[in-house]
């Protein structure tokens, strides 16, 4: 079930980062942009640095691969002052925390954290402790970003997280879910076996998911969430990075028994679906026939495995041709139908449009 | 009650019109004025200082001291502002 | 330059440029006439301007500044498309280059001494530097100065020198009307016109300079010429505004900076022409003579 023999040079490299020596300048070129334009430029260097060939890579590409090093030492630093702000705020409610994806593999030393880009911090408390949290981050200078009455409410009735609270000065943003997914979601799945399995960091105030949960949580994330997945593959790199290069059957069995436990069996298929056929990753062979066993068949298949494959592929570009964009688009209404009862989709969506009328605004630098 | 550098440390440059810091935690630089330099280069010789002997220390080293102001005064708001900046703070 | 475009070396960088816009390619083929076409298959940017891919192309002749495939600016009407370019390639620089602080300043040398001149629009650096420019100093930058974060150097692109309104004439009085894009009237920021850089200076692009004097000059028509000098605290302050990338080089960027005004001496300076801008920047580089 593989898309074709060969991969993407960008995920050959990341799976191979010894071959990164050899490379011709047209192909270092070709690797630098593709790195770049799907984030993975940090996560390319690290891989490639860490298997000694650095000196055999020639001076032009390597200053890239030195630039984005620089970078991801940058990011680690300033979420390390984040977390330890989130940390002094919350040091009083006596409640526990989990970090989720970026932050959690950040703490928790994964090869996923590593040259990673780190954006937003995602939060996993329990319900009843919502509104103190936020009431905790609002005295440490923290504010609800959507001002939108109509993105509060959409947040507050239908989501399984507050709205994105921006920090006043430094403008970062603090997530707080209370599920990993929205309580309208066709998936159902409760938080409270999450917390219990969850595994305190060592020196933190924090939590992070069991490993089974993290994986379960990131395929989850990727394959059930607001539809539009802006970094697709590097989301799938990261489960890949989750999941262990090795094809170690017995954390696949406990991988297997968790999802049926937590009703995620869905996600978990599509992950190892798309890991073998994307990323042609090692997974025990009974993994891989039950992932192509479950995957759904007929039209509804094929489409799915069509808009899935354009999502998750490596990028050569920025520019997205129209009939990506389409089939992202049925991943849009996938992705909400996922999340939301119909009529409120339509609601939700119908403003969507509206407000994609006015295209993203791109930075307004018209200075230099 | 004494003040001390933020524990993520405090890069410092200072000079005679003035000092700059860099704060180890978040990452931010300010220019501040001779006075908040003097105050950070003694804290950086010496773990905690309070107000008073800090006072004392400064005026002592300083040839000319601002006619007419209440230096213990001065120095106190030195410290409030760099401590509303997180480069310093007390300790009970 | 239609098709897979071409490699431009500039200083230590080198940039793959795509138009299919003919005047676009008229215009780099002559502001870049001095540097070398390299033929090896690597790029540090690839960039095109290009008409819009959207429906916008339908509404309005405008062009678009792409890096990878993104716009990083909104479209500009397209007899803007070579000022676009320059904007463009300077945001590649301070948005990727971490290797180097990147300050916004103009950056002049002559005998060893390099003078950096920060400054925000409108100060008339750039019509300053391209003066200077014209008599017989090197030029390294008119807008991004590359400061080594471990040998107090100072390196410039030596690109194209961006000039606006009056200062334009002005040029052209000195250097003939060879070296000057077509002017653009009606942007932003009135009339643009880009110069390009002396061939003596594009040739020594790769080799650094150090840094002797800060000068942060500020224009005003009719206003006396004089000279204030600095402290390193007043300096480093205006260098911060200045500086890209600090917040991503942290420790290392404060440091730079901070030997960088310990190294320097620094001024201010108020002057009314270019002529009285020019003696200014001289009187300063003087005080080095043994």
């Amino acid at each position: 079930m593989r898309v074709r023999e060969g991969i993407p040079l960008l995920l050959e490299v990341l799976k191979y980062p010894e071959r990164a020596g050899g490379l011709e300048l047209t192909r270092w070129d070709a690797l630098v942009r593709q790195a770049r334009v799907n984030r993975m430029l940090g996560t390319l260097a690290h891989s490639v640095r860490d298997t000694g060939g650095w000196s055999r890579i020639p001076p032009a590409p390597r200053r890239h691969l030195e630039w984005a090093l620089r970078l991801s030492r940058t990011h680690c630093a300033e979420l390390e002052w984040e977390l330890s702000c989130i940390a002094e705020a919350l040091r009083p409610l006596d409640t526990p925390v989990v970090l989720l994806k970026g932050a959690a593999y950040h703490v928790a030393g994964l090869k996923a954290s590593a040259g990673r880009l780190f954006g937003d911090v995602d939060l996993l408390v329990e319900r009843r402790a919502l509104g103190a949290v936020e009431g905790a981050l609002m005295r440490h200078g923290w504010m609800n970003a959507h001002h939108d009455p109509y993105d509060q409410r959409y947040y507050r009735q239908w989501m399984h997280e507050l709205p994105p609270m921006q920090h006043i000065q430094r403008g970062t943003i603090v997530d707080v879910h209370h599920a990993i997914l929205p309580p309208t979601a066709r998936l159902k799945t409760d938080s409270r076996p999450l917390f219990d399995a969850s595994v305190a960091v060592e020196g933190r105030p924090f939590r992070v998911l069991a490993r089974e949960d993290m994986v379960l949580h990131g395929a989850t994330h990727l394959f059930f969430s607001e539809g539009e997945m802006p970094h697709g593959c590097r989301d799938l790199v990261d489960l890949y990075h989750l999941v262990g290069t090795a094809a170690d059957g017995e954390f696949w069995r406990r991988l297997q028994a968790r999802a049926a436990e937590l009703g995620l069996e869905e996600p978990l298929m599509l992950a190892a679906y798309f890991l073998d056929r994307v990323m042609g990753a090692s997974l025990p062979r009974e993994v891989q026939a039950w992932a192509a066993d479950a995957f759904p068949g007929g039209m509804r298949g094929a489409v799915l495995r069509g808009a899935l494959d354009s999502a998750l592929a490596v990028r050569e570009s920025h520019h997205r041709t129209l009939s990506g964009a389409l089939k992202e688009g049925y991943l849009i209404v996938r992705g909400h139908r996922q999340k939301m009862p119909l009529p409120l989709l339509v609601r939700h969506l119908g403003r969507k449009a509206w407000i994609g009328v006015f295209p993203e605004k791109p930075r307004g630098g018209v200075d230099r | 009650m004494q003040w001390r550098l933020h524990p993520d440390g405090v890069l410092l440059r200072s000079w005679q019109d003035g000092a700059a810091a860099f704060h180890g935690g978040a990452g931010d630089i300010y220019v501040l004025s001779p006075l908040c330099g003097a105050i950070l280069e003694r804290m950086q010789s010496s773990r905690a200082w309070c107000l008073e002997s800090l006072a004392d220390r400064l005026l002592a080293e300083c040839d000319a001291p601002p006619p007419g102001e209440d230096w213990c005064d001065l120095v106190r708001r030195a410290l409030e502002s760099m401590e509303r900046l997180r480069l310093i703070e007390r300790q009970e | 330059m239609a098709g897979p475009g071409v490699v431009i070396g500039a200083g230590r960088l080198s940039f793959r440029l795509r138009s299919a816009l003919d005047f676009v390619a008229d215009g780099v083929h002559h502001l870049y006439g001095h540097h070398p076409l390299l033929s090896r298959g690597f790029a540090d940017f690839s960039v095109e301007v290009n008409p819009p891919r959207s429906l916008r192309r339908w509404f309005a002749r405008q062009a678009c500044f792409r890096h990878d495939g993104a716009s990083t600016f909104l479209p500009l009407p397209r007899d803007q498309a070579l000022p676009l370019l320059e904007w463009g390639l300077n945001w590649c620089v301070y948005a990727h280059v971490q290797d180097r602080l990147v300050l916004h300043a103009a950056v002049v040398e002559r005998d060893d001494r390099a003078l950096i001149i920060p400054a925000p629009p409108g100060s008339g650096k750039s019509t300053l530097v391209a003066g200077l420019s014209c008599a017989g100093w090197r030029l390294l930058s008119d807008e991004l100065a590359l400061l080594t974060l471990t040998g107090q150097e100072v390196e410039g692109l030596c690109r194209p020198v961006s000039l606006k309104n009056a200062s334009i004439g002005i040029l052209r009085g000195i250097a003939g009307a060879e070296p000057f894009s077509p002017t653009v009237t009606d942007t932003l920021k009135g009339d643009v016109a880009l110069m390009r850089p002396p061939r003596a200076s594009v040739e020594q692009a790769g080799r650094p300079a150090r840094p002797f004097a800060i000068v942060f000059p500020s224009f005003r028509a009719g206003s006396s010429p004089s000279v204030t000098s600095l402290g390193p605290a007043m300096a480093f302050g205006g260098l911060l505004e200045s500086a890209f990338n600090v917040s991503a080089l942290r420790e290392e960027g404060f440091s730079v900076l901070g030997d960088l005004v310990e190294c320097c001496r620094c001024f201010r300076i108020e002057y009314g022409s270019l002529a009285d801008g020019m003696a200014l920047v001289q009187e300063i580089h003087g005080t080095g003579e043994a």
